[in-house]
């Protein structure tokens, strides 16, 4: 049985090493780990709760917003803060903006290039590419010229000898299936999908004054000033007409180029849809509050587990029967590592003790992850957009069942075939789709609350420590574009004794537990074939449908000492 | 880029602050905009290590200076400049930064509307370790990127004043 180590696995955020066993051209067993120390739980300790999230967005520079969002919403909830509609609004805007622009990086920029061989897009009839454009969506920019042009850029970057952006593909390889002139097709939007995202994140800097790590967040609300009257707050009617604007060029294009395209794609590699299923078991936080974060009935975005893929039963979520373990993590808990402890009481104890590098393998029967095992129930899930949307179907709300339904009627694939690989990137499609035409309500919603006279962001009834408990605890949960987040605090003499986050990829790319069960990359390889040992494309093409995002499921020490070549080189 | 379009030097540092000597070209950056001998005219962009994340702000660049660490295995504190295919040609494999300068470069190319010039002013790091000092070798080679800048931007800024009428040429793909 031969085994194979990706480390670090490309095109994601963060440092990930997926160890496979391989047996017959097929993955037979597989390790997930984290090879990078998160220490942001020691570094919160100590400090006044009303900055925390100031120092948890830093957890990472690619999710940035979402560990302030639900930093926030734990310090609320210990000291029983609600906050005012409008800055339930604006936090609702900033989320989704996040949650949209980041699946659209991640499909064109971080996950195409396992779908589409760039090298045989310098070989398609650009004339062929435009009819095929033209025949799956009113997008504009589709003639023969257009993609010619594209195709002599993409040529002139290839012959220059550096693939740049380009070069970590496995071009070539006997998995990629797609004709030339769709591969043109992809390539011409993936660039054009960097200019998307660089202007639709400007919603970002419009409402959080900057873009990554927004500065107007705040315990009690937001600190955007609104005023109809007033042309130097943050929201005024002309700010408005901006968002409007950027949300709509964004729906224009999720609608008649993302979702298009992942649809033409996901039709060449339809044994996708049957491959890399996973645990089965999906559970959401639920998010975006139509009313406020304590009606999760009011969520657009419903709460939820799914269990043994049934979608039938919708069962709740209980915060309390989360447990993180750490017996093959590089962490030791005072109960022993057997334990199970729930985030309110969890303990951040780093005892590294797998192998000096430079290693082989990691020794896999013992501790070998930066990543703890959260486990609901005892239970291991998978989070994320697919998640949520199989909770959102299965809950029959309408909007994604008439998405899913359309889109499985298209590609003619029953429910199941959401169970997959290929169901994780078409989920986040979908849910992309859904979630910017909502934009543009919670603008409006905004804008007729600012014509009424509403102009309240913030209530600072608490905002004084004199007027908190003694000791409190709380915790805020979130949608975050990678799947369900969680910031647990404890608060004591006005400063945070215990501070714990358990991020979407600590669900997702977390190591086996006590009991053997395996965490849901680890799950979805199981059985995936793979028809190059040397180049394992089809392990990058499950692991990359989770959109992995390791800085923050593990933070800091990078334990590889490796030096970096001798050539010219910018660091 | 057309001929007619504004022109906009951008001075970019670039570098991760925890990581000792990667960080050369923020801290210059920063040094250079407190020195007060910057033109007014000129932006000076603190890129850390954003990538791409990059791209907005350099929107409508057409001169760009870029500060940054390279290692070309010369001795710790050697000053090299890149430009034009040296540039998009620079390996970035395993960047500390999350995507490098020439990904940033390529993506600029490829989205087709790229500065007229870039040019990189590079420094031999001696360590990229965790820490957030300079080691001497690089720090002494700060006040030389400094000079070496603004005599960079004193020349884009007589060319671009004498060269109003002329045709520009477009930095392309070689």
């Amino acid at each position: 049985m031969a085994r194979i180590v990706i480390d670090p696995v490309t095109r994601i955020e963060g440092h990930l090493r997926i160890e496979v066993e391989v047996e017959g051209n097929k993955v037979n067993d597989a390790w997930s780990s984290g090879t990078m120390f998160r220490g942001i739980e020691k570094i919160l300790r100590g400090r006044d709760p009303r900055e925390a999230w100031i120092w948890a967005q830093r957890i990472c520079g690619v999710c940035t917003t979402v560990h302030a969002l639900a930093s926030v919403r734990a310090v609320e909830d210990a000291l029983g803060i609600e906050v005012p509609e409008n800055a339930t609004l604006i936090r609702n805007i900033i989320a989704g903006t996040q949650n949209v622009q980041d699946h659209i990086i991640h499909f064109y920029h971080l996950h195409a290039l396992d779908w589409v061989d760039v090298t045989l897009a310098l070989k398609a009839d650009p004339a062929k590419t435009s009819q095929i454009a033209q025949s799956i969506s009113d997008w504009p920019k589709s003639s023969t010229t257009y993609f010619k042009a594209v195709q002599d850029r993409v040529k002139a970057l290839v012959s220059s000898g550096q693939l740049s952006l380009f070069s970590s593909g496995d071009w070539g390889h006997p998995a990629y299936k797609l004709p030339p002139e769709v591969n043109l097709l992809a390539v011409a939007h993936y660039i054009e999908a960097l200019e998307v995202q660089r202007e639709f994140i400007r919603v970002q800097a419009v409402l959080g004054g900057k873009n990554p790590h927004p500065q107007t967040f705040l315990v009690g609300g937001m600190a955007t000033s609104m005023d109809g009257n007033e042309p130097d707050a943050v929201i005024n009617p002309e700010r408005i007409t901006l968002l409007n604007q950027l949300v709509k060029n964004a729906q224009t294009f999720v609608q008649q180029v993302y979702v298009p395209d992942v649809m033409a794609i996901a039709g060449f590699y339809k044994e996708w849809f049957e491959i890399g299923v996973g645990i089965g078991n999906y559970m959401s936080y639920g998010d975006f509050p139509t009313t406020n974060i304590h009606d999760p009935a009011g969520f657009m975005v419903p709460r939820g587990i799914i269990l043994g893929r049934d979608l039938a039963n919708v069962h709740p979520v209980d915060p309390g029967q989360i447990a993180e373990y750490v017996t093959h993590s590089w962490y030791t808990y005072e109960e022993g590592d057997q334990a199970g402890k729930p985030p309110a009481q969890g303990e951040t104890s780093p005892k590294y003790t797998g192998p000096r590098p430079p290693y082989e393998f990691l020794n896999t029967d013992e501790k070998y992850s930066w990543v703890k095992s959260p486990r609901y129930s005892g239970m291991a899930m998978e989070v994320g957009p697919l998640a949520r949307t199989l909770v959102a179907y299965a809950s029959g709300k309408q909007q994604v069942k008439a998405a899913v339904d359309g889109a499985l009627a298209q590609l003619k694939l029953p429910a199941t075939a959401l169970f997959s690989t290929m169901g994780r990137i078409a989920a986040r499609a979908l849910e992309a789709q859904i979630l910017v035409g909502q934009l543009s309500e919670w603008v409006a919603k905004l804008d007729d609350n600012m014509a009424h006279g509403d102009l309240k962001v913030h209530n600072g009834d608490k905002w004084n420590p004199d007027s908190w408990p003694k000791s409190c605890q709380g915790f805020g949960l979130e949608e975050a574009p990678r799947g369900s987040l969680g910031h647990w605090v404890e608060i004591e003499d006005k400063k945070i004794v215990n501070y714990q986050a358990v991020v979407p990829s600590t669900w997702n790319a977390g190591p086996r537990d006590g009991k053997g069960q395996r965490g849901a990359y680890e799950s979805a390889l199981q059985g995936t074939p793979i028809a190059d040992p040397n180049r394992p494309l089809e392990v990058l093409r499950t692991v990359h449908s989770f959109d992995p995002c390791l800085a923050c499921a593990v933070h800091v020490v990078q334990a590889d000492g490796t030096a970096y070549g001798r050539k010219a080189l910018v660091l | 880029m057309s001929q007619s379009a504004p022109t906009q030097i951008r001075l970019l540092g670039l570098g991760n602050l925890m990581r000792t000597d990667d960080a050369v070209g923020m801290l210059t950056a920063r040094m250079l905009t407190d020195s007060g001998r910057l033109p007014s005219t000129i932006e000076v962009i603190e890129g850390g290590t954003l990538g791409l994340d990059l791209l907005g702000q350099l929107d409508g660049t057409s001169h760009l200076l870029v500060l940054d660490a390279v290692d070309s295995g010369a001795a710790p504190g050697t000053q090299k400049s890149f430009q034009g295919d040296e540039l998009a040609r620079l390996p970035t494999s395993k960047s500390v930064h999350l995507l490098g300068l020439s990904d940033l470069v390529n993506a600029m190319l490829l989205m087709g509307a790229p500065p007229m010039e870039i040019i990189l002013l590079g420094v031999q790091p001696e360590s990229t370790d965790w820490g957030t000092a300079l080691t001497p070798a690089v720090e002494a080679a700060q006040s030389g990127l400094i000079e070496a800048a603004l005599e960079q931007i004193k020349r884009w800024t007589k060319e671009i004043s004498s060269a109003t009428t002329e045709t520009v040429p477009v930095l392309a793909i070689p």
